[in-house]
This record gives structure tokens, C-alpha cells and sequence, in this order.
């Protein structure tokens, strides 16, 4: 029965042509950023200055910047910090929030309350002010820049999870399964959580590219990883001092993240129909 | 008595357009109202009365229903008029309540402005104007401190107080028709008693015709002076009331009436299986696999309406065998 | 023995509409005794709002309440330890009014009827799958409708699927919550009849909680009627409901509409609704709306009395009559 209603699910996937082609587009990246040691035509780092601001062609498929580094074995290996790093931060910001907002629900009563009004400090500073204050304090880098955004991101998971559960829970099969003399853990492992999945699935996706605009946003200010590991962010930062002579150092990675971003909006919204819809 | 016509629905038919095919929830249904008489319908979930009403009003989208038959009202066809038209109607001669009256205000704005805005719709008043009538109609609804009333918010009112609120509302421009759509059905015993007893108070002094909807045979055999039973899309009955109630004919409306606990511990005669969903199409009697009385003809044959005189009834036993005609989409 | 006995049950919630006000405190069941012997049904009637609902889920644990105690085959519960709840709660499960809700949609008509049968009894896969089989066969339906979504059942089907995980660990009393509201008119009838089966082959006690008390009466053994938390008239027999004489009970009576077109019904449109913000918790709850009040009535809960055997009335001005 469950094979049966993931096929049916993934035929209603295929249906969405634009989706479909997102998926594709994503699952590319994704491989190419996995694959890039053995995809790259040039090591991202090495430094060769004779063959700097080359335009695309030969052995430099998409040209090279201002060091003479190759720009799409950069954008391959980008793909790491940039998607990879966002990916992270959002799964663990959602395993907490997940946890916390599941329990906060859950509970109810004065736990809840404390835990709201907590939320609601933290939420009431802007988000970019906390990221500039941590990294400021624990200085510049990757995993700082992935601990603040963390820190910032886990709170709004808190509170849609702490929604969708309450959501879940006025439903009265939550109290059947009460008195049917289900503990409180497997209420929330098979009740609350696999009914609260497919909205946060899809809330994910859709945030996962903001994430990833936000993460290139903090390595354009030089925040976030440091040269010369490549970042998308980061290249349209160093792109930005050539925008007269070659701005294509600056289209590359800016078209692949919004690419990516819209993709990723895309498939979740392709998602979301998937899931609301009924099973005939 | 004569008896004036005041709507006549000929041959209604309406069907929901999805992917691939139509599928039919309203299917040749035809019935009169009277002035200042009240007609049943009756029937459960699924089975088209609201669609039925929906599409006199003229409220399906046009987009996603197809509605073909003729609506006369007061003589005038009213089936295929334009939306303005339409909108004209709706509110003046021709007036809905809803089921559910908490959601049928906008909670955002006064009942008084709710009033306001009707009147105006219909009417070229002014402000204060309007708002002498409408202080006018809530005064005649039998609720307390109209003043008070018009100044509040829906969800300061009762579900009971906000159908009043709405048969007022509905009533204003004494329309020749009011169409109640299951309008206590949310509400409580004691409630649903006294609306009830507003509306045939209404229709006595404004000799309102009504189209009463419910599932409720009680509310029914109380209120109305005409019965049609709805079954799957057809009207499978259609008489007057004592008629309907003394010489029950078709085998659906009989087993309605026995499954209706009324204060006896005698065993319930009761209906198996469930009403049909609408999107299952079969040939012949929509009944027929209910039915204790089905015969190997009524899965195969196209039903159509048997005329005993006072009594129209669509089931294969009150019809002689040449009249039957084959169906045609087996 | 009785199956269940409720005794002084209450439950306050107190609710304040500005941060400044004092707290009003409402009482949604105050001091209900109950008792349901066994194979027995006991009709609980009342409008919306009055608290029947609240009262069904006190008794089922889903809702702690201030003061009161409730026994279960002699059994406290209030006072028990966890593990003692845990066992008393298999004699004891529920029916849901909204049958589409009380089913986890994610979840096949066999797993939610197997929930119950997981929690309380050590059954292997093999006894469990027969068990579910046989469970969907004494409520009308299928062996392989357990493979079925909630979805894929009509409204009637599926409240037949929580009434079989209801019966599934053979419990001694169901608690049953509207059973019926959500149903078509000839569903409901089936549904009615089943839960009378039911009762005579499984020697079931129940609950019946209702806004219908024609299907009540059908169903019932004894009755008792609710207002504001309050129950204004218990009859522990069912024979005694001609006898029912609280002004409250004769205005829902007079409300029910004869389905008989020649016993045409005078309806009325006074207004007379329950009004709750008029309503301070000192007399009786009724006194509003009652059209036969002493002084009494204003200052003083009424307190239970007994009329004759078996018929209790909360009532100040009962001798009036």
C-alpha cells in the first residue's frame, strides 16, 4: 500500500513538467558538487596568473578570473560550500526546532509559554544583526557563519512545527489514541510527526534556497568561508572589481544560485500539491 | 384555491466539470413552488440539493458547473441570464439562507453594515434610510435590542440569533421565493424550533413561497405543504405531504421513514448500504442496489417519472412494462 | 456492581477577557454523580455547550478534573498510579463524534483498529491480523477493507472502524460522543442498530451522549439530561421518561418535531436562547430561561432530589406543580 501511494505520488510529481525539470537541474548540481574532484577540469585553487581573465573556451570551459583560476571548476566545487553547507544548517536548525516545537505543542501549559516568549526574544532581534554579532565575537569563517544561522534559523522552526502540531493535535484521533492507552512517545512518533512531515518537507525546500541566498549574501560581505576556497557568494564578490571589463565573473555564480533558488521554490511548491491532494 | 405559480424548474440539470468527463449531481429535476407554500426536499448527503439550489440561485461558478434546464420565476425565465442580472435577483424576489450562519458574515464588518450594504444594493437610499429599515426588519425577527444588534460583530451573536439575523436580511425586500438550505442544521433543538417558527410565521404574513431543504423528516412534516425526495440526483418522489407521509410509494422515501427513531425501542427497520457518491455513474435506478423491492429491470433501465395523479414517483413498480425505455448509456 | 459510578464530578476552567479583570470562573460540570451498571446504556442529553462532551472526556481521561471521583468497576481512578490507569483504561474506551477525525489519516483501517489491541494485549502478528478480521466482521464490514486508507470509507464505514478499535480489547463500558451527528439520516440508523447488537451479544455498557434524544431513548436504559453543566433530571429507568417533568426537560421535549404531518406542531419564534454571558454561576443555571421561578432559584444551586424511585430532578420549584 505504501509503494502503491509513493508511485501514485511520484506520477503526480512527473505530471508537473516544470518540476520535473527543476529536480533534473538540481540533481545535476548536486552530482556535480559531489563529483567535482573527478569533473573539474583544474584544481579551483591553483593560482596561474598568465592565464588570468581568460574568456570561455579551450581548457577554460567557462574562462578563468582574475588569478587565472578556472571559474567552472570553482562553480563545481562551490557547490560544496554553497549547497552543502546550507543543506546542513538547515537540518540541524530543523531537528531542533522539530524537537523542541513538537514538545513546546505537546506539553502545552506553562513549558509552552516559557518556551514561546523565549522564542519571541530571540526572534525580535534581526537576523542579520545576531549573524554579524556572533561572527564578530567568534570571528570570520564557515562553521561560525553556519553556527549563527543556526542560532537564528531554529527559532521560526520552532514555531511552525509548534503550529502544525497544535493542529495535529485538536484533531480527535490524538485522543483516541489516548484512550486506546498509546504513550505520549509513540503518539508523537506515529501520530503527530508523520502527519506534521510532509508541510515541514516542503516548508525545507522552499526555505533551503533562501538559506542559500542568505549564506552567498554573508561570503559577499566577507563574512562567511575564506578565500581560497570558492563560494558562489564569495566569486561575485571578487567578480564585482571586474563588472566593467568582465562581468561575466559575476553572471556565472549569480545565475546558478538563482537557478537554484527558484528550483528549489519550484519543486517545493510541486511538493506541497503532491501532498494535500487526495489519494484518488 | 387556486394555486399561484410562482417558480417553476423544468428539467434541471447540473454537472460538475472535472478532468476527462462531467460528472452529473442534478439530473432532470423539475418541481413547482406555490405562492406562500412551503416545499420539502429531502435527502442526504451527496445527493444534489444543494447543487440544486445553488444553481437557482445562480451561485455555481460557470466556469466549473454546467447548468441546463429552464428557471422560470414569476413567468420570466431566469435560466441563462447574465451574472447582473442574476445579481439583481438574488436578494430581491428571489432570497437564500444558508446553512452554516457563522460562516455566511464577513466577521469583520457590523451587522448593521451587512444590513446597510444589502439594502443599498436594491434599493436607492440613503445611509439613515437604510438604516431605519433595516432597525424595521430586526424588530419584526423577535430578538431582543435591535439597536444593540446592529452595532455588533457576528461573532458577538448566537448561532440561532445570526439565523434570524440572516432571515431578516434574506426577507427585506419580501422576495417570492426563499430558498432555506438546511437553515437549522447547525443549531440546537430549541433553537431550530423557534426559527423554524419564524419562517412559518414569515411565509403566513408575506405569503413567501419556500424552498426548504433538509435532511430531517421531523422539520419536514412539520413545516411543509409539498414533499420531493431526492436520491442520487433525481427527485425519486414528489407529492403533497399527507400524501407523501399516508401513501408512501417509492421504496426510498418508505425507508427513510422507518429508519427514523421516534421514541419506540421497537427495532429499527433499517436502510443498508450508503447513499451513492456522486462520482459513481450507473446505469438505471440509483437505488436499485439499496432496494429491497429491486427487480433484474431496475439496474438496466433508464428510470423516468410515473405520473398517479397526485403522486409523481420514478420506480420501475408503478410502471407498466411499455412505458419503461431502455437505457441508453449501458 | 456498577460498571461505572461518577461521583461529585467537576471541572472549572477560569478564563479572564482583560489582564486586569478578575478571573470568571465557569463551571462546565459541576457536581455530576452517574451510574452505568452493566450491559446497561446511559443517555446523556443536552445543547451544545452544556458540557455533556466534557463530561465524556473526564470519564475517559482526557480531561482532568477539580474534584469528583470516578469509579471503574469500583475502582478509583483519579487516585490511581499510572500503571493502574493504564489497566483500568482497557475496560473503558471511546467513540468519537467526528469519524473522519478520530482515524490518523495516515494510518490503514487495520493499524487504527489494531491500536488499542498493540497497547494492551500481548498478541502475536498472526492472532492480531484474525483478530482484526473478525473485529471488521462484527461491525459490517470486510476482512480486506483493513488494508483501506480512512479515505477511501464513507462517513458510516469509518465510524464503524473506530467502533470496532473501541471493541477491540473488549472493553466493559464505550463511551460514545455523538456517534451519530456526523452520519447520514439512514447511516445513522444502521450505526444505531449495530451499537444495540452490540450491547446484547458483548454484555456492553455505554454512554450514550446526545443532542438527539429520540435516538437516545432508542438506545437507553436510563437517562439523564445536562444544562450548564448541570444535570437538571436523571430517570435511572427508562420506562419512567413519561414522567419527565423539569422545565428544561419539557422545553427539549416540545422541541422535537413529530414526523407526523397530521400532529402539526405549534412552532413558535420567541426568541429564548442560552444566553452564557448572562449567566453567573450563584442559582440555578436555568432561571433565565425558565418560565416557573421561586426566589430560590436566584441565589441557590439546585440540589438533587428524589422525586420516586429512580427519578432524581435538580429543581427548586418542583413541589410547585
Amino acid at each position: 500500500m505504501i509503494r502503491l501511494l509513493l508511485k501514485q505520488m511520484a506520477q503526480r510529481f512527473l505530471k508537473r513538467k516544470p518540476a520535473v525539470i527543476c529536480l533534473i537541474f538540481m540533481l545535476g548540481v548536486v552530482l556535480g558538487g559531489i563529483f567535482a574532484p573527478w569533473l573539474a577540469p583544474h584544481d579551483p585553487t591553483e593560482v596561474a596568473l598568465k592565464f588570468k581573465l581568460l574568456a570561455p573556451g579551450g581548457q577554460f570551459p567557462l574562462g578563468t578570473d582574475d588569478m587565472g583560476r578556472c571559474v567552472f571548476s570553482r562553480l563545481l566545487y562551490g557547490t560544496r560550500a554553497s549547497l552543502g553547507s546550507a543543506f546542513v544548517v538547515m537540518i540541524i536548525a530543523l531537528m531542533i526546532g522539530t524537537t523542541i516545537g513538537t514538545f513546546s505543542a505537546y506539553k502545552g501549559g506553562h513549558i509552552d509559554n516559557i518556551l514561546m516568549r523565549l522564542c519571541d526574544i530571540f526572534l525580535s532581534f534581526p537576523s542579520l544583526v545576531i549573524v554579524l554579532v556572533i561572527v564578530g565575537v567568534l570571528g570570520p569563517g564557515l562553521i561560525n557563519v553556519m553556527i549563527s544561522m543556526i542560532l537564528v534559523q531554529w527559532l521560526w522552526y520552532v514555531r511552525i512545527v509548534r503550529s502544525l502540531v497544535l493542529s495535529i493535535t485538536s484533531r480527535s484521533f490524538i485522543d483516541a489514541a489516548k484512550v486506546a492507552g498509546t504513550s505520549d512517545r509513540v503518539i508523537i512518533w506515529t501520530h503527530i510527526l508523520p502527519n506534521v512531515l510532509p508541510q515541514l518537507i516542503v516548508l525545507s525546500t522552499i526555505d533551503l534556497g533562501s538559506l542559500i541566498l542568505h549564506f552567498s549574501g554573508y561570503s559577499f560581505l566577507g563574512l562567511g568561508i575564506q578565500p581560497p576556497t570558492p563560494e558562489w557568494g564569495m566569486m561575485i564578490e571578487n567578480g564585482r572589481r571586474f563588472i566593467r571589463s568582465t562581468p561575466e565573473l559575476m553572471y556565472y555564480p549569480g545565475i546558478l544560485i538563482t537557478l537554484v533558488v527558484i528550483s528549489l521554490n519550484l519543486i517545493g511548491d510541486a511538493l506541497r500539491d503532491i501532498f494535500d491532494g487526495n489519494y484518488q | 384555491m387556486i394555486k399561484t405559480n410562482v417558480m417553476e424548474i423544468k428539467n434541471l440539470n447540473v454537472s460538475l466539470k472535472t478532468q476527462g468527463r462531467d460528472v452529473p449531481v442534478v439530473k432532470n429535476v423539475s418541481f413547482n413552488l406555490y405562492e406562500g407554500k412551503v416545499l420539502g426536499l429531502i435527502g442526504e448527503s451527496g445527493c444534489g440539493k444543494s447543487a440544486t439550489c445553488l444553481s437557482i440561485m445562480g451561485l455555481l461558478e460557470r466556469d466549473r458547473w454546467n447548468v441546463a434546464g429552464s428557471i422560470a420565476l414569476n413567468g420570466q425565465a431566469i435560466q441563462g441570464y447574465n451574472q447582473e442580472k442574476v445579481r439583481r435577483l438574488r436578494g430581491g424576489t428571489l432570497s437564500m439562507i444558508m446553512q452554516n450562519p457563522i460562516g455566511s458574515f464577513n466577521p469583520l464588518i457590523t451587522l448593521g453594515e451587512h444590513f446597510i450594504e444589502t439594502i443599498r444594493c436594491h434599493k436607492t437610499v440613503s445611509k439613515k434610510e437604510a438604516q431605519q429599515i433595516a432597525l424595521e426588519m430586526l424588530s419584526k425577527i423577535n430578538l431582543p435590542q435591535p439597536q444593540k444588534i446592529m452595532k455588533q460583530y457576528p461573532f458577538q451573536l448566537s448561532g440561532g440569533m445570526l439565523q434570524r439575523v440572516m432571515i431578516a436580511i434574506a426577507l427585506f425586500m419580501r422576495p417570492s421565493v426563499l430558498i432555506a438550505d438546511e437553515p437549522t442544521t447547525s443549531l440546537d433543538v430549541t433553537v431550530q424550533y423557534q426559527i423554524l417558527g419564524e419562517l412559518s410565521q414569515l411565509r403566513d404574513n408575506y405569503k413567501t413561497s419556500m424552498l426548504l431543504v433538509s435532511h430531517d423528516l421531523g422539520i419536514i412534516a412539520q413545516m411543509a405543504d409539498n414533499v420531493a425526495v431526492m436520491y442520487g440526483g433525481y427527485i425519486v418522489e414528489k407529492a403533497s405531504i399527507l400524501e407523501i407521509f399516508h401513501n408512501t410509494l417509492h421504496p426510498y422515501t418508505r425507508a427513510l421513514m422507518q429508519s427514523k427513531p421516534s421514541f419506540t425501542k421497537n427495532r429499527l427497520n433499517v436502510l443498508e448500504g450508503y447513499p451513492p457518491s456522486i462520482m459513481q455513474i450507473k446505469a438505471g435506478c440509483p437505488f436499485a442496489e439499496r432496494c429491497s423491492y429491486v427487480q433484474k429491470d431496475c439496474q438496466k433501465f433508464e428510470m423516468s417519472d410515473y405520473d398517479l395523479g397526485s403522486h409523481t414517483v420514478r420506480c420501475l413498480l408503478y410502471a407498466s412494462a411499455e412505458e419503461a425505455i431502455p437505457c441508453a448509456c449501458s | 456492581m456498577h460498571v461505572l459510578e461518577v461521583k461529585n464530578l467537576s471541572k472549572k476552567y477560569a478564563f479572564r477577557n482583560y489582564f486586569w479583570r478578575k478571573k470568571k470562573i465557569t463551571e462546565v460540570v459541576n457536581n455530576v454523580s452517574l451510574s452505568i451498571d452493566r450491559g446497561a446504556c446511559l443517555g446523556l442529553v443536552g445543547e451544545s455547550g452544556c458540557g455533556k462532551t466534557t463530561l465524556g472526556k473526564m470519564i475517559a481521561g482526557l480531561i482532568k478534573p477539580n474534584h469528583g471521583e470516578i469509579l471503574l468497576q469500583g475502582k478509583e481512578m483519579l487516585s490511581s498510579s499510572k500503571k493502574e490507569i493504564f489497566l483500568l483504561r482497557r475496560d473503558m474506551q471511546m467513540v468519537f463524534q467526528d469519524c473522519v477525525g478520530s482515524a490518523n489519516p495516515k494510518h490503514t483501517a487495520g493499524r487504527v483498529i489494531s491500536e488499542p489491541i498493540k497497547n494492551f494485549l500481548q498478541v502475536d502478528k498472526e492472532q492480531e491480523d484474525k483478530m482484526i478480521g473478525e473485529l471488521l466482521e462484527t461491525v459490517g464490514l470486510n476482512k480486506e477493507d483493513q488494508y483501506k486508507y480512512p479515505e477511501q470509507f464513507s462517513g458510516g464505514q469509518l465510524q464503524r472502524v473506530c467502533i470496532a478499535r473501541a471493541l477491540s480489547v473488549k472493553p466493559k463500558l464505550i463511551i460514545l460522543d455523538e456517534p451519530l451527528s456526523s452520519l447520514d439520516v439512514s447511516v445513522q440508523a444502521q450505526i444505531l442498530n449495530l451499537l444495540a447488537d452490540l450491547k446484547t451479544e458483548f454484555k456492553l455498557s455505554y454512554l450514550f451522549i446526545s443532542h438527539d434524544i429520540e435516538s437516545v431513548y432508542y438506545l437507553s436504559d436510563s437517562l439523564a439530561i445536562m444544562y450548564l453543566g448541570l444535570v437538571v433530571e436523571y430517570i435511572e429507568d427508562i420506562s419512567l421518561f413519561d414522567s419527565l417533568c423539569h422545565p428544561y426537560t419539557q422545553k427539549l421535549l416540545s422541541s422535537v418535531l413529530s414526523s407526523d404531518p397530521w400532529n402539526k406542531q405549534k412552532l413558535t419564534s420567541k426568541h429564548d436562547e442560552l444566553d452564557p454571558t448572562g449567566f453567573d454561576s450563584l442559582g440555578c443555571p436555568y432561571v433565565l430561561r425558565c418560565p416557573k421561578t421561586c426566589p430560590l432559584c436566584k441565589t441557590s444551586v439546585p440540589e438533587m432530589k428524589q422525586v420516586s424511585e429512580k427519578h432524581y430532578i435538580a429543581c427548586h420549584c418542583y413541589e410547585l406543580n
